[in-house]
């Protein structure tokens, strides 16, 4: 305490910049992390707690919870590794355009996809019922099994796939010269390299899986789980209380699967390197040609139902009405014009939010790693904890923190921004922090003794080094907050419509022609925006590289 | 991943950083904040989208008062008046069930208003107290996605009444709200508790649960499921269903007797911002052209007796409606969705 104290004050005498930088993300952090979570905890009373212990509904819930958790994350990190080895490693026919696919996925807002889910394989879907004149019904654990794979393989093939590009090739070739076989080079050289990635991947697919309500409300069926509790005890009920114990409790296993995650990264540091030396420009050695087309064969897969995902919602927006009357129209479209409000919200907000978190990510990795100031631990772990808050209990806390007293923010922008900031930003302190981490401290301390400030030393040295990263940040919340619903659906209000927030109403209500042209049009302008941001920064721009580092 | 050969266009780049950083900082001046207009009235929406955009085009037309709502599910704008009591953002709450009103004007948040509107209205749609006035009416039925039903059960009759719907062949094909999350789903259940009494109600609902394929969370998905014929069969709302109809899915929607109807209802929230235009857009809502309007977009059944009523809603006739006990509903409301839940799973 007292060295804290007293390296806080020769900050103040040599440092005030970044003592006030310091500051700010503190106070940011315990305003905007501690205190919302402090406030849901509190939220409950005692007999609610007790009926979300013994009702027999939210005990099964809980069950399935956890058999989702542990299905739809092993599947979806399975289905991403190799969708990310086939285009890295096994050089299947078309890679570059392969690569590009699952990234579509992610811009596809998470409700979105689910109704373009159903209107494919549904029980009249235009695969199952159509094409095949099957009868099969998706409603239940199988589907939301396959719809939270398809929804989350993404994140892990995001991840995976810088991994293994950044993976010495060298090192398997050099196996194969002395001798070990194909499975041989995998199991104890190229996975082992990649371990980290794929613990990484796995937390950031679990706890999205502990929050997913949209896929569970869609296609779960009779099959409940937690997270779509959470949401219906407010909207169905307004029952403050069951839906936010209900919501602490999915924050058990978050918490813990986060501590553990934490823990094996630790425990394993430096024994795999992913990023160690300079990339090898050998080719990777050659994969079975069983395995080659049959990765093949599974990028087509996923290609075409990627294909049919975007092109049913253009379909969607252009018929007159799906399943009925396909005659085109563009009353749909015309619809979109009066909705231009929630559209240009969402992109502002979104923007915004993504400057907050690319700034904050990048400013507490930098005072973490390199700013010398007391209580990072706490630091760290307060950026990390909204990565093991459910999207929909972080809602709920923003909406009971901030209703109220002199934090009143309901109502105004400023909370979606937030909201959205807060949820993206363990993601972008992960990836800053790692590339941070590969910085070599000589630089910025060359700048300490020229006489710059840390402040400076980061403005001028760590974060012009760090800008894929920065980018990288800044691109995933901006992404992933555009079509964001979960956190934000409870912190709209008159003048802060959003377009995610209106697709849901109109699906909901079964104007699905004007549900489907509002998504299509929120991702045309999401895309026309990211093409923006690469014209304007250059072709240099590689964000998703940096994601391996994250995992690193 | 910084390679070397990247450092020339570096400040190229920060430069083109600092302009794109400028850019936005400008969007956020330039862009946010819709200019409080002199004349406002905001509305929390219950209806549709589509419906509420209609009556504030009507009203923007005839007053010039914009209408400014947001359009969400009972619940959470239930909540949200309740949560906002102390500095409320909203004028109006529009729709949803009169009991939801009843429950609100109890914690205090609603004004007391007496709109001319109400005066040719039955005793059931106005408020005593002057909480809150209904604008229209709509009742639980039975809908059924004619071709799948055919398909499936190509020797079964339609469903006309609820005992008809405990057919051991629908099993499957039946999907209806989860009471534990929707209010819709709740009023069926009462509905049928109060209908058959107790331990005949119970012994129904238990049988119908058993051949039900699915209980969405959400009000609005029975209909949609019916209409895309997902399912043969749905209970729901019938001016929700008749919606489904209307714009061309293959839906019959039954009004069997013996059923349970809601009174959608309007109120003035207690210290909105715009109480006069409040009042104003509470009569206007209560008005024949207003309803009339609402009713041929909604498939309600307008209150006014002076509105006519558009094709393809249900005439007051049509529904035969139980003395709906809405106070018991209440009481008994844990109780039977703990016992809901045992029948269930």
């Amino acid at each position: 305490m007292t060295t804290g104290l007293k390296r806080v004050g020769r900050l103040w005498r040599y440092d005030p910049g970044l003592l006030l930088a310091y500051g700010l993300a503190g106070l940011f952090l315990l305003v905007f992390v501690v205190w919302p979570l402090a406030r849901v905890a509190l939220e409950p009373t005692v007999a609610d707690w007790r009926q979300v212990f013994t009702t027999p509904r939210w005990q099964r819930a809980a069950g399935n919870t956890a058999l989702m958790l542990v299905l739809s994350t092993t599947s979806s990190l399975l289905l991403g590794t190799l969708y990310a080895f086939a285009v890295t490693r096994a050089r299947v026919p078309g890679a570059q355009l392969f690569s590009a696919v699952p990234l579509f996925l992610l811009l596809t807002p998470p409700f979105v996809s689910g109704l373009a889910f159903i209107l494919l394989l549904g029980r009249r879907g235009l695969f199952t019922y159509h094409l095949l004149g099957l009868e099969t019904s998706i409603y239940g654990w199988h589907g939301l099994w396959l719809a939270q794979t398809l929804s989350f393989f993404p994140v892990a093939y995001l991840v995976l796939r810088g991994a293994f590009m950044a993976a010495d090739t060298s090192l398997e070739q050099a196996a194969r010269g002395l001798g070990a076989g194909r499975w041989q080079v995998l199991r104890s050289v190229t996975l082992p390299l990649v371990t980290p990635a794929l613990l990484a991947a796995a937390l950031f697919i679990s706890i999205g899986v502990l929050g997913d309500f949209g896929n569970p409300m869609l296609v779960g069926g009779r099959f409940q789980v937690l997270a779509t509790a959470v949401y219906t005890q407010l909207t169905g009920w307004a029952s403050f209380g069951t839906s936010a114990a209900l919501g602490l409790i999915l924050l058990v296993p978050a918490v813990l699967l986060f501590a553990t995650q934490q823990w094996v990264q630790s425990a394993t540091q430096g024994r795999y390197a992913t990023v160690g030396g300079r990339s090898s420009s050998l080719p990777p050695p050659a994969v079975a040609p069983w395995l080659h087309w049959s990765l093949f064969a599974l990028c087509v897969l996923v290609t075409l139902f990627v294909v049919a995902n975007l092109g049913v919602i253009l379909m969607g927006a252009l018929t007159r009405l799906w399943g009925v009357d396909f005659s085109l129209t563009l009353e749909h479209a015309r619809y979109v014009l009066s909705h231009v409000g929630g559209l240009g919200n969402s992109l502002r907000f979104a923007a915004l939010a993504s400057v907050l978190c690319t700034v904050l990510a990048g400013l507490v990795a930098f005072l973490v790693k390199r700013g010398g100031v007391p209580g990072r631990t706490g630091l760290d772990l307060a950026t990390l904890l909204p990565a093991a808050i459910p999207g929909t209990l972080m809602g709920v806390a923003f909406v009971l923190a901030f209703s109220q007293g002199p934090l009143r923010l309901t109502g105004t922008g400023i909370i979606i921004v937030v909201g959205m900031a807060v949820s993206y930003l363990p993601v972008g302190y992960r990836v800053c922090a790692a590339a941070i981490d590969q910085l070599r401290t000589s630089l910025d301390e060359s700048a300490a003794n020229l006489g710059a400030s840390k402040l400076t030393a980061f403005a001028t040295v760590v974060a012009p080094l760090t800008r894929q990263a920065l980018m990288a940040a800044f691109v995933f919340c901006f992404v992933q907050s555009v079509g964001t619903l979960s956190t934000v659906i409870f912190l709209v209000s008159f003048d802060t419509p959003l377009a995610s927030v209106t697709i849901l109403n109109l699906a909901d209500q079964g104007s699905w022609g004007r549900a489907a042209a509002l998504a299509a049009a929120l991702i045309i302008v999401t895309m026309v925006a990211l093409a923006l941001l690469f014209l304007i920064t250059g072709r240099r721009f590689k964000p998703f590289q940096e994601f391996t580092r994250a995992g690193a | 991943m910084n390679s070397p050969s990247s450092a020339t266009p570096r400040r190229n780049l920060g430069q083109r950083l600092a302009r794109l950083a400028l850019l936005l900082a400008a969007a956020l001046v330039l862009l946010p904040g819709v200019a409080l207009a002199q004349g406002e009235v905001r509305v929390y929406a219950v209806i549709n989208d589509d419906d509420v955009r209609l009556l504030a085009e009507m009203f923007e037309a005839e007053t010039g008062v914009r209408v400014n709502y947001l359009r969400a599910s009972t619940g959470e704008l239930v909540s949200r008046v309740i949560a906002e009591a102390g500095a409320p953002q909203a004028d109006v709450l529009l729709g949803g069930p009169s009991a939801q009103h009843i429950a609100i004007a109890e914690t205090g948040a609603l004004a007391v208003f007496h709109p001319e509107g109400a005066a040719g209205l039955p005793a059931y749609a106005v408020s005593d107290e002057g909480y809150w006035t209904g604008f229209y009416l709509t009742a639980l039925g039975i809908g059924v996605n004619l071709e799948r039903f055919e398909q499936r059960f190509p020797n079964e009759e339609l469903p006309a009444t609820w005992d008809d719907l405990l057919n051991p062949a629908f099993d499957g094909e039946i999907v209806m709200t989860d009471p534990v999350s929707s209010s819709t789903a709740y009023l069926f259940v009462q509905a049928q508790l109060q209908r058959l009494g107790w331990e005949a109600g119970w012994e129904y609902l238990e049988a119908l649960a058993s051949l039900v394929g699915q209980f969405p969370a959400s009000g609005g998905a029975p209909p949609q499921l019916v209409g895309t014929g997902e399912y043969a069969i749905g209970v729901a709302y019938v001016h929700a269903l008749a919606r489904y109809r209307n714009d061309g899915f293959p839906v019959s929607t039954i009004v069997p007797p013996a059923t349970a109807g809601e009174v959608g209802s309007v109120s003035v929230i207690a210290g909105g911002p715009n109480p006069e235009n409040a009042r104003l857009f509470v009569e206007f809502v209560l008005s024949a052209r207003a309803q009339e309007a609402f009713s041929a977009q909604s498939f309600t059944t307008p209150l006014n007796p002076q509105a006519a009523l558009p094709g393809g809603a249900n005439t007051f006739a049509e529904f035969d409606l139980i003395d709906y006990d809405a106070e018991l509903a209440g009481e008994q409301r844990d109780e039977v969705l703990l016992l809901w839940q045992q029948v269930v799973d």
